[in-house]
This record gives structure tokens, sequence and C-alpha cells, in this order.
């Protein structure tokens, strides 16, 4: 059996969207760390560390949150074989420079911490509790071809992938996070899944 | 099947810019860290010194030392050992170059020299200079997983030789000391300012230092070391902290040493903090193989962070493929709950298997398990 993208969620431009419905929406004159609070806030989470996090993790953890609240993946894989394949190509660099900045001060080790990109990784793993393979690639583009070849690779073993780009630039950001897996018996006839290619990974991106 | 081989391999540190140099200064006892004075702060640290570099740098490369940096410098004398001594085709579309660092050229955001672009930030544009200067016909893959960066990317080599997409892949792990590491460490106190002790009573953290390390990783079995098995977890348990039960290194292990196998010595990660050690014995001891003679290299050269796993993979091959066990340097007494078979003296051993592991900062964890062929 194939496997299939089951679930997937972009935030950008301040809007989010879960399986290509527009959720939330907020004006463009709004700052992307108040958006990112707001929408916390708009999905009632109730995770008070959300506000110790770094831009790209509460980016992470909002993408991750709808996804797992979706019916057709929450605890319908085994966590312990979920595996975490993420990109971006900014790394940690936002958060690099704003600890570079206490350097010469009091060096904050609670920046210091996010000061690396897997980060979010193991916000989401926590969050979670998915304690299957992980891995980090940096590209300078979204890059669809290696996300799919890579988690095509870790589906010979693990029930899952969590896959995706989440970016933190100065003024901007994107986050696209997706989830595939093979779908469960009962489940296959369902429309709306989509086949892992990667052309319709690209299309995710882009759409 | 396809099988994936450990073959010819560079370290550019300040104990040597060969494999061989830096094998047989570690089988000598020598140890690399020293105190360095970083904007006006001294720290115990392993440092490579520029005007070495930048000499063997212009002698191989004809290059201007001045438009690299001192990362770039590193690994370009890296890989460049590891391609001239093989006889892999760069240009190939067959052949792939992955890099795997933390924190690449993170010096820039202090100190921009001028004839470095200020996109060479860019961990992708650190690897794209590195791969244009070698030609590499692929695009390189970059790797940035915190401390398990480097065995990761040995994993993931692996993954794709056995799936047939490649015939060679040039595997460089590499990370530089720098004031952005040292203050930020230092601000968790987890510095040590003495050299570091893994797995003693007395150790107090970490010593950060500076390597490129190459390896060419293929589907050629003659004179390689095989790659048996890899896996990688997540601890999902706490962000710059290994959970006390060693959750996910356990994981690996689990699958690593499949049907009970037990590895002739075990390379440790051995950072020398005080959580880090303690969770490496309770994983050991949960799989059973916490009496396998042990160390760690991080008393020789500190924790290199995104060049670690490379390194002691490299180390964990010439020690099998020499019939040497190497001292873990810095250890006087068992400091652990569950004590360990920690090797004290470097000596002649026979050993077919060795089991690498590594843990880091995001719950990550990687295990791989060699074997001399």
């Amino acid at each position: 059996m194939s496997n299939y993208i089951l679930s997937y969620t972009k935030i950008k431009n301040n809007c989010l969207w879960h399986n290509g419905k527009l959720i939330i929406q907020s004006p463009e004159t709004v700052n992307y760390t108040s958006f990112l609070e707001e929408t916390y806030k708009s999905l009632s989470l109730s995770y008070p560390k959300f506000f110790k996090m770094d831009a790209l993790s509460k980016l992470g953890i909002l993408c991750a949150e709808q996804i797992f609240a979706d019916e057709n993946i929450s605890n319908l894989y085994p966590k312990e074989k979920t595996a975490v394949v993420l990109s971006n190509k900014n790394s940690s660099l936002q958060t690099d420079v704003a600890y570079s900045k206490t350097m010469g001060d009091f060096p904050s080790p609670s920046l210091f911490v996010y000061t690396l990109p897997n980060i979010v990784t193991g916000e989401i793993a926590i969050k979670h509790q998915i304690t299957g393979e992980n891995a980090f690639f940096i590209e300078p583009t979204f890059n669809a071809d290696l996300l799919h070849n890579y988690a095509q690779l870790l589906l010979q073993d693990s029930a899952a992938v969590l896959c995706g780009w989440l970016n933190i630039d100065e003024n901007s950001y994107e986050g696209l996070l997706y989830y595939v897996a093979k779908p469960l018996a009962n489940e296959e006839k369902k429309t709306n899944f989509i086949k892992h290619n990667p052309i319709n990974i690209a299309q995710l991106y882009t759409k | 099947m396809n099988k994936a081989f450990l073959h010819n391999s560079n370290i550019v540190s300040p104990l040597g810019f060969t494999t061989t140099q830096n094998f047989s200064a570690v089988c000598d006892g020598k140890v690399a860290m020293q105190n360095h004075v970083f904007n006006g702060t001294t720290y115990f640290a392993s440092v490579i010194q520029d005007k070495l570099l930048d000499d063997a740098f212009i002698q191989q490369t004809k290059l201007n030392p001045k438009e690299f940096t001192h990362l770039e410098k590193m690994c370009i004398l890296s890989v460049q050992d590891v391609t001239t001594h093989s006889s892999i085709n760069v240009k190939s579309k067959r052949t792939l170059f992955i890099f795997s660092t933390t924190k690449g050229n993170i010096g820039l955001l202090e100190n921009n020299p001028a004839k470095i672009p200020k996109d060479r930030i860019y961990l992708h544009k650190t690897a794209e200079v590195i791969s244009a200067y070698f030609s590499f016909a692929n695009k390189p893959m970059v790797v940035s997983n915190a401390c398990i960066s480097g065995l990761l990317a040995i994993i993931i080599a692996k993954r794709l030789l056995v799936d047939n997409q490649y015939d060679n892949i040039i595997v460089t792990g590499a990370d530089v000391v720098s004031t952005f590491t040292l203050s930020g460490f230092n601000s968790l106190g987890a510095l040590s300012n003495v050299v570091c002790k893994p797995f003693d009573k007395n150790r107090s953290g970490i010593n950060l230092g500076e390597a490129a390390a190459s390896i060419l990783v293929s589907n050629q079995q003659q004179n390689g070391v095989e790659i048996i098995s890899e896996c990688s977890a997540n601890d999902a348990n706490h962000i710059s902290g290994p959970s006390r039960t060693g959750e996910g290194l356990y994981k690996c292990l689990q699958k690593v040493l499949a049907n009970n196998a037990v590895p002739d010595f075990i390379n440790a990660h051995g950072t020398a903090t005080e959580f880090n050690d303690e969770m490496e014995s309770i994983a050991f001891n949960r799989t059973g193989i916490q009496s396998v003679l042990t160390n760690s290299l991080k008393g020789y050269y500190g924790h290199t962070l995104g060049a670690a796993g490379v390194l002691e993979s490299i180390f964990c091959a010439e020690g099998l493929r020499q019939n040497k066990i190497i001292a873990s340097a810095g250890f006087e007494k068992q400091g652990t709950s569950i004590p360990l078979n920690i090797i004290t003296r470097t000596e002649n051993k026979e050993s077919t298997t060795c089991l690498k592991t590594a843990s880091g900062f995001g719950g990550c964890n990687a295990a791989v398990l060699y074997k001399l062929n």
C-alpha cells in the first residue's frame, strides 16, 4: 500500500490553514510574534511553556497541534514509531542573533538553548510524546524531493513521519508540516488523502 | 541487498591534519585542550592555530586564505585529503557530499571580515562553498541536528547507499570554537576549566573543541568497515537535558543491538557532564552492555559538536582495523550510579564490532554498530 499525506497545516502571511481550509486570519500589519501568540490563544491551547519558546518552536508547535488534533491522526499510529523530519534555510539564525546580543553583557542561557534548529523537533516530540527517528536538514529553499526521499526511506521501518519546513526570517516566516503514513485498512477510501510524492508535497508548499 | 562501508578518512584538529597523525597522537595520550583567550576571557578549549591552518591551506589548495573562514579552510583541507586518497569521481551523479555542523560560521555574527560575503553565515552557503571547490555534481546535503549531527549524517549516508541511490558519499562534520558557543555553554554552567573527565567521579563539565572530520562511506566492501545497524530516537523529555532513564538512547540500543548482539567495545558520547554520562550508564545497563569496554574521546578533543560523530566514528574504524582500544582520557574513579567498564590503558586488542553512540540537545540520540570485515 502506498504512503499518503493524511493531514497538513500551513502558517504564512498571518494565516493558518489546516488541510487546505483557512482557520485563522489576522491583518498583515500584525507582527509575526504577536500573530503566533494570538493563534495560540484562538486555538485555546493550554501549554504555558509555549511562551518560553523562540519563534521557530512556536511555529512548529502550532502547526503540529492542528495535525495531532486531526481525527485521522490522533493516536492511530504508534508515537514511538513516528519520525520527525524537518528542514529550513535559516537554521536558528534569528535566535542566534538575539542570543549574541546578550553575550557582551549577561549571556542568556534561556536564549542559548534555542540556538539549534532541531530544538523545535524536541518541543514537538515532548508535546506529543513522539520518540521515533529525527533529522533536520538545511536547504536554500523548500526541497520536496529531499523530504519525500528521506521520509520514504524511514517509512520502511517507521509507522508515520511528520515532515516539513519551518523557517523564520527577520520579517517573515513560513511553516508547513504534513503527516505521512499508510492509511489504516478502514480508512483507505478517504478521498481527501493526498498521495505522498514530490509534486504533491511541492503543491502543499506553493498553493 | 546493498551494504555501506566506512573507508578513507581525514581529521583536521589541533592534534594533526590527517587521520594517521590524529590516531597516533591520541594513542600517545596527547590532549588538544589548552587555555585560549576569547574576547578577553580565558577558556580551556581545543583550537587550531590560524597560522598552521593557513600554511597547510595555501600549500594544499593555492587559494587565498582570506577568502575562506577558519571552518571552511578546515573542511576543504579535510575533504581534499579524502578525495586525493580515494579513487572516487566527485563529478559523478552517484557521489554525494553531506555536511554536518551545528553552528557553521557563527563567528561571522561578531566579526565578518571584508573578503567574506555576509551570506556565509547560512549553513547551506558554507556547504556550497566547500562543495564548489571540489566540483561535486550533486548539490550538498546539510544535516544540523545538535550533537548527533555527525553520527546522523553517517546514518543518512548508510540509508541512501543501501537504497542504491549513490555509490559514494563523503560525510564531513565540522564545528569551530567561538565566543558564541563558549559563552553559551558557560551560561549553562556546563564548561569545565580543566581537562574534562568523562565518566569520572570528579567530572565537572565539557571542554569545547574544534575539528573537521571527513569519511568516505561507500557500497564497496573491500577494506571497509561495515555499518551494520543504525538508529536515531528522541527522548520526548527535555530540550536541554537527557532523559534520566536514557529513554531515547535505550531505544536506539535495542534497535541497533538486535538479537542481543554485544559489541567488543563502545565509543560513548561521554561529554563529562553530570547528566549525560549518568544517562549513558543507565541506558547501557538497561541494554545489558554495562560491562563492555567503553571509552569517550572528549578527554582528548573536547566536544567538537557537529564534528564529534564523524571524528569518533573514524576512531572506531581505525581501532577495529589496527586492533587498538583507546584509554578514556580523564577517567580515574567510577562516577556513574551504574559502574561502567571504562578503558584505562591504550593497548592492542583484537575486536570485530564497535558501538558508537551520541546524544544531544532537543532530546536527540543516535547509535551505530560498526563491524570489521
